[in-house]
């Protein structure tokens, strides 16, 4: 016992030495080789930079350097970095180089960090002759690996590989499928028909999809997304909701006014919300009556909707004496954030007495619904504005037209 | 005729080399920061003709360095280059008062004629 | 007749350490896999495409404040300064004392808003709510006082975004400390409640503008040995006990947490000595028992520094009163020990945390009085029992070596004096602190839990750093 516990000390306690001076030796080199690395990228950066600014893409720098991947990194931040004529030249300069051709290879490659790091390279280049080998990297095992290539693949823009995307998609975790999302909006337009029928198949990822393409807005797809909003699916219906007051025509209007009373409050929020969006007069009634909605997102949503509407301020001035104290609470709370409030304690002192005399009877309608304290904060009298309830709450202000 | 100063406010070396070069290439004399507040303080001695700002600096945000050189009276134009470009972002650097907003990855030759109308303005 | 007792009792105590150092050995390598994962990611994942994409989730940061007046401001600026496309800072003063809101609203321009908004969690009440005028999206919330708990609770209350970090002011964080974070979220947004980060001692480390500038080692043993114990904790522990999906505990000086979830059981406690800790056990609790599925990580790659006590004094106060709330904690969950429904957290985690983090001290407190006496008297034998004692030593200084080495990555410390240094007091951690943190841990068990002890107590940096 006494034998075996020595021999297991003295194991353990060389053991633990030894990796404490091991330790030491890996910081200390690492240090080192970080510093010269570092050195030698601080060159490359001011080299590449001269060489792109005097335009000499055909400098043999580009040629001895080709096999370092620092160099490479280099370049690919530049390539990152610049558009237009400069980014062109010098993608030429890497090709020449046979840099699309190594990081091709390397898509292929045992190792999964290479692979990860050429298809994310391969997206930097953007070159329209690797689409093939990009949309086979879609099914590597490797999440990451698939991203990147879906990344590379929304940079090139070849509209062909929209399909190949979207059927990886159902493969995909939740982030990666948003990943791949976010590709497919890159591809703007083009991708809307293959999204569009994607929306209409039975995919995983419909609500991202309905979600993309309320992010690009073409209305080629605003039938697909009206069709949605009767999915049995809750996402779906958010998403489509808020792809359609993100984007949709006036068709939509109707469709966004019946689902204000749909069964899930979030719903009937982001109904909200959208028709605010909209901006149509059509919505106006519709909002107005879910002011009252048992849900205080919805009743808020409705009221900052309102007040973006031409004519919503009006409405939530009239919803002040709603019967339904929610929804009086609710316009109070928006009209107060609007610029109507600022304007009425501004004109408290007008020398135009109808003017006075509308932000006066204003003020004591909010102050009614419970606000007074804001225009006390705002630097009015408390009993100059208590004056100004009672005149309103006995309707002392005749003279106003009740519509203003 | 005195050489025009530029200051070039970029926390990443590839794009702080890109601009400088550029700049330099046009004929212009460049002071090249990284920091947002050196930035800022380089900024209050009056030598500079225009700023090239990015946003994420360290130090102090590119738009906080705007509002404040806007609220010292300081007017001498600012181009403000970000990747961070969300419409928010984009309009709260114009109301600070920056003369254009040019979102990365940028063009220099595009980067240069802008460069060249914020001048003309002032020297023209 | 008594003698074979105490001897049993002895090598008990003795097998005993060195189990619980084989058990942090273990976690250790589960540690070492799950840093190669989340550098994978981190290095190849598109971390700096969160920067500019549109499905990033905005984020409130919320920073109670009670008597900050001092350094407020600028905590308040550095945090704006952490790369992240949308968030806002919510500083909730706690019914201050000195100027704290005067500073405020002189630094940021800060008027008073009408702000309309849902009290999902009651607090004290508000007395009024300002945004700045400046290009910088800053709310100040002024509260009547209730302690730090109430206060994050009414910055969950204001604030606009589905997610919030709770922060202390004087927390510094790195550029991207908050986008690491948030690609957890990202990942699983629909099942992720709560995502905890890693901090590390400020001490010693140049700080300019609210910014850590050259990492560096403080120069007294005591904050030495903390910074040995800190990464211990949060390399070596806290991604394992993450990979095995039991994190127990989110630091409530940098977590992450989701509002939703938060405010669904309550928000913090006020009462509570560990509010962090209890919070994240609360979360497993209930939504094991509402049967949904769920994710708790932790966050390597976010970094996030703080000042760590400087004084044995403060350090003792801060020990005892963690020491407490764990105590606490214990006491609350105890209905999850071997739980089977917990799973993983209720069968292995948490009976684990308990066996090693407040039994365990009782018996090495015991074992540093029975084993010297017992030898001394010649019951133990030290042939066996010193070799004994050294193993668990060595095993010890194995494990902080161990998490150096996971710590390594970061190429922090890397100069040879600062390593040599670091590997210095990781071997010499075990001769004095341990003993010491120990004894605290005892005497923080003894207490009138009606006397209220540590209402005094200044809130310092984070919650706790055992598991």
């Amino acid at each position: 016992m006494a034998e075996l516990s020595r021999i297991i000390l003295i194991a353990l306690a060389s053991v633990v030495l030894c990796a404490g001076a091991m330790l030491f030796a890996v910081k200390v080199t690492r240090r080192h080789i970080e510093g010269r690395r570092f050195t030698r990228r601080q060159i490359y950066v001011d080299l590449v930079g001269e060489l792109i600014v005097r335009g000499t893409f055909h400098h043999r720098a580009f040629r001895t350097n080709s096999a370092d991947p620092l160099f490479r990194g280099v370049l690919l931040e530049y390539l990152r970095m610049l558009r237009g004529e400069d980014r062109s030249r010098l993608m030429r300069a890497a090709r020449d180089m046979g840099m699309v051709d190594r990081f091709v290879k390397e898509l292929t490659s045992r190792d999964r960090n290479l692979r990860v790091s050429a298809a994310q390279a391969l997206g930097e280049i953007g070159d329209p002759t690797t689409v093939e080998e990009l949309v086979f990297a879609l099914a590597d095992p490797v999440d990451e690996v698939g991203a990147q290539a879906a990344a590379a693949l929304a940079r090139i823009g070849d509209p062909r590989a929209v399909k190949s995307m979207l059927a990886a998609m159902d493969h995909q975790e939740q982030w990666n499928a948003q990943r791949l999302a976010d590709s497919l909006f890159s591809f703007g337009k083009d991708a809307v028909p293959e999204m569009t029928r994607y929306l209409q198949s039975s995919g995983r990822y419909r609500p991202l999809i309905a979600r993309t393409l309320g992010l690009i807005g073409d209305l080629r797809a605003e039938p697909a997304l009206i069709q949605a909003l009767s999915s049995a699916s809750l996402e779906l219906r958010l998403r489509s909701v808020a792809a359609l007051g993100r984007a949709g025509s006036i068709d939509a209007v109707p469709h966004l006014v019946e689902a204000l009373d749909d069964e899930d409050w979030r719903v009937r929020a982001q109904a909200a919300s959208a028709l605010g969006r909209r901006r149509d007069r059509e919505g106006l009634p519709a909002l107005r009556r879910a002011l009252a909605d048992p849900s205080w997102w919805v009743r808020h949503n409705s009221a900052a909707a309102l007040a973006q509407v031409a004519g919503g301020n009006e409405a939530l001035r009239r919803a002040l004496d709603h019967p339904d104290p929610y929804a009086r609470d609710a316009a109070a709370s928006m009209l107060l954030s609007t610029d109507a409030a600022i304007a009425a304690v501004r004109s408290v002192g007008s020398e135009d007495p109808l003017e006075r005399a509308a932000s006066e009877e204003f003020i004591g309608a909010l102050a009614e619904a419970g606000k007074e304290e804001y225009f006390v904060a705002a630097g009015l009298d408390p009993h100059d504005v208590k004056s100004m309830r009672l005149r309103h709450e006995l309707k002392e202000y005749p003279h106003v037209a009740s519509d203003r | 005729m005195q050489r025009i100063k530029v200051m070039v406010v970029e926390d990443s070396r590839v794009a702080s080399v890109m601009l400088t070069r550029a700049l330099e290439a046009e004929g212009f004399t460049v002071v090249a920061l990284d920091d947002g507040l050196d930035a800022y303080k380089r900024g209050l001695e009056g030598d500079i003709d225009l700023v090239l700002l990015d946003h994420l600096l360290p130090g102090m945000l590119g738009t906080e360095v705007l509002h404040r050189w806007r609220s010292e009276g300081i007017t001498f134009p600012v181009i403000m280059i970000s990747n961070v470009t969300g419409e928010e972002e984009v309009t709260r650097a114009l109301t600070l008062g920056a003369r254009d907003y040019v979102r990365k990855p940028f063009s220099t030759r595009e980067l240069m004629a802008r460069v060249r109308i914020q001048l003309d303005g002032v020297h023209g | 007749m008594w003698r074979p007792i105490v001897e049993g009792f002895d090598y008990f105590i003795l097998f005993f350490v060195i189990a619980m150092q084989v058990q942090i050995l273990v976690v250790a390598v589960a540690s070492y896999r799950e840093l190669r994962k989340s550098q994978f990611s981190s290095t190849y994942g598109r971390v700096g495409d969160l920067l500019t994409s549109d499905s990033t989730p905005p984020v409130s940061i919320i920073i109670p404040a009670y008597n900050e007046e001092a350094g407020i401001a600028d905590s308040v600026r550095s945090m704006a300064m952490t790369h992240y496309p949308k968030m806002e800072i919510v500083v909730v003063n706690d019914g201050s004392k000195d100027g704290t809101v005067a500073r405020m609203i002189q630094a940021f321009e800060m008027v008073p808003i009408d702000f309309p908004f849902v009290p999902a969690i009651p607090t004290s009440a508000v007395r009024r709510i300002y945004r700045s005028k400046l290009p910088l999206p800053v709310v100040l919330v002024d509260k009547e006082n209730g302690g730090k708990s109430d206060a994050i609770n009414a910055g969950i209350n204001v604030s606009s975004f589905p997610y919030f970090m709770a922060t202390d002011a004087d927390m510094v964080l790195e550029d991207d400390a908050l986008l690491n974070v948030m690609r957890h979220f990202v990942e699983d947004r629909a099942h992720t409640l709560a995502v905890g980060g890693n901090v590390r001692p400020l001490n010693g480390s140049t700080v300019r503008l609210g910014k850590v500038i050259e990492p560096s080692l403080p120069a007294r043993p005591l904050e030495m040995v903390q910074v040995v114990e800190y990464i211990r904790s949060f390399l070596a522990a806290r991604p394992g006990w993450s990979r095995l999906r039991s994190v127990l505990i989110i630091s409530g000086a940098f977590g992450v947490f989701s509002k939703a979830a938060v405010s669904e059981v309550g928000g913090f406690r006020t009462d509570h000595l560990g509010e962090d800790m209890e919070m994240t056990m609360r979360l497993h609790r209930h939504y094991r028992r509402s049967g949904r599925k769920y994710r708790i990580v932790y966050a390597p790659d976010a970094i996030a520094w703080t000042e760590v006590p400087l004084t044995w004094d403060v350090l003792k106060k801060q020990r005892i009163r963690w020491h407490r709330g764990l105590v606490q904690v214990i006491w609350q969950y105890r209905g999850l020990i071997l739980n089977p429904r917990h799973r993983f957290v209720g069968m292995v985690a948490w009976p684990a945390f308990i066996l090693f983090e407040f039994i365990a001290p009782l018996l090495e407190f015991l074992g540093w009085i029975f084993v010297p006496m017992s030898l001394w008297m010649g019951i133990l034998d030290p042939e066996v029992a010193v070799p004994l004692i050294l193993i668990s030593l060595f095993l010890g200084a194995g494990n902080s070596i161990l998490a150096l080495y996971l710590d390594e990555r970061f190429g922090y410390y890397g100069s040879a004096g600062q390593t040599a240094r670091l590997l210095f007091y990781t071997l010499i951690e075990h001769l004095g602190l341990r003993q010491r943190s120990v004894w605290w841990r005892v005497r923080a068990m003894i207490w009138n839990p009606r006397k209220k002890l540590w209402g005094d107590m200044k809130r310092a940096g984070v919650g706790n750093l055992s598991g």
